[in-house]
């Protein structure tokens, strides 16, 4: 079970992921989210325009677009900033 | 910038896994002395064939500090695995650590904290209380060598009394700073989940296209 993370980091970790087209249940396993709240999630990211569906020999695929490109830049740098200007952890 | 983030994730992920075994380590040698006092002190009643009370306050204490380094070591196995975990991927992807990679593992140790802060708030606080326990019992045996070197008992008596003293009180000593690092841990976390309470804000904003 994948520990606690925000709607936030769960986008990132779905656009991240559709950066190549996969299907509702690759998404689901792979953010660990259950079929309900997966749902949810992809459903608002195809409404804003970061997911977009294609179909593949009968399949659904999701796949990010352009747009999403634009929030992981976002998120991976104010992350990293976060974690690189905060105090360090040591012994 | 990146280089600098991975040197410094692999430096909190080494303590954060040191900090965790010595817990482990420590946990473990409570558990035994606490096991360890409260059956010596069950035998000398039952040889006394009397209820004596200081042997009875001292097997309360060593089945109470037993109960509680036991439960210090469950939840310091728990945190270990956790930080085991995290530490196995960061070794799986150090060797192509790309932006998108550093970045999840980021998000992993944020949610790990998430998740493990009850756990590790009341690890503190277990590990504290076996301290004051095992604290109190080495006072006791302190007392308990020094009336023995006045009344003239054997040397090797006196040498294990002695020994059990000061690994009382290293294990009491244990039991009180290793939280101080937990503690330390902790308010790098939060201090970490404060700005990204920030940072969500601007995301927000991306999302919605404002």
């Amino acid at each position: 079970m994948k520990a606690r993370r925000t709607r936030y980091e769960i986008y990132w970790e779905m656009l991240t992921f559709c950066r190549s087209p996969k299907t509702f249940t690759n998404i689901v396993n792979r953010c660990d989210l259950n079929s309900k709240i997966g749902q949810e999630y992809i459903g608002f990211l195809k409404e804003k325009g970061f997911l977009s569906t294609i179909e593949n020999e009968g399949k659904s695929l999701f796949v990010a677009t352009e747009r999403a490109n634009d929030y992981i830049a976002m998120f991976t740098r104010m992350y990293q900033e976060l974690f690189d200007n905060s105090p360090e952890f040591r012994l | 910038m990146t280089t600098s983030i991975v040197m410094k994730l692999e430096r909190e992920l080494r303590s954060f896994f040191a900090l965790a075994i010595m817990n482990i380590a420590f946990g473990g040698v409570a558990m035994a002395l606490g096991i360890s006092l409260g059956v010596q002190n069950v035998l000398a009643i039952l040889e006394a064939r009397n209820l004596l009370l200081p042997q009875l306050a001292l097997t309360l204490l060593g089945f109470l500090a037993f109960g509680v380094s036991l439960r210090w070591l469950i939840t310091s196995a728990e945190i270990l695995d956790g930080v085991t975990d995290i530490k196995d991927d960061y070794e799986r992807k150090k060797t192509n650590l790309v932006d998108e990679n550093l970045t999840g593992l980021i998000v992993r140790m944020m949610a790990y904290y998430r998740e493990n802060k009850s756990t590790i708030q009341k690890l503190t606080l277990v590990s504290k209380i076996a301290g004051v326990c095992f604290f109190i019992n080495g006072i006791v045996l302190l007392i308990n060598t020094v009336t023995n070197v006045m009344s003239g008992a054997s040397f090797g008596y006196i040498l294990l009394l002695a020994l059990a003293t000061v690994g009382n009180f290293l294990v009491s000593s244990s039991g009180i700073f290793i939280p101080r690092f937990f503690d330390r841990y902790s308010s790098t976390w939060e201090h970490r989940l404060d700005e990204s309470s920030k940072v969500e804000r601007e995301l927000v904003e991306q999302l919605e296209g404002r």
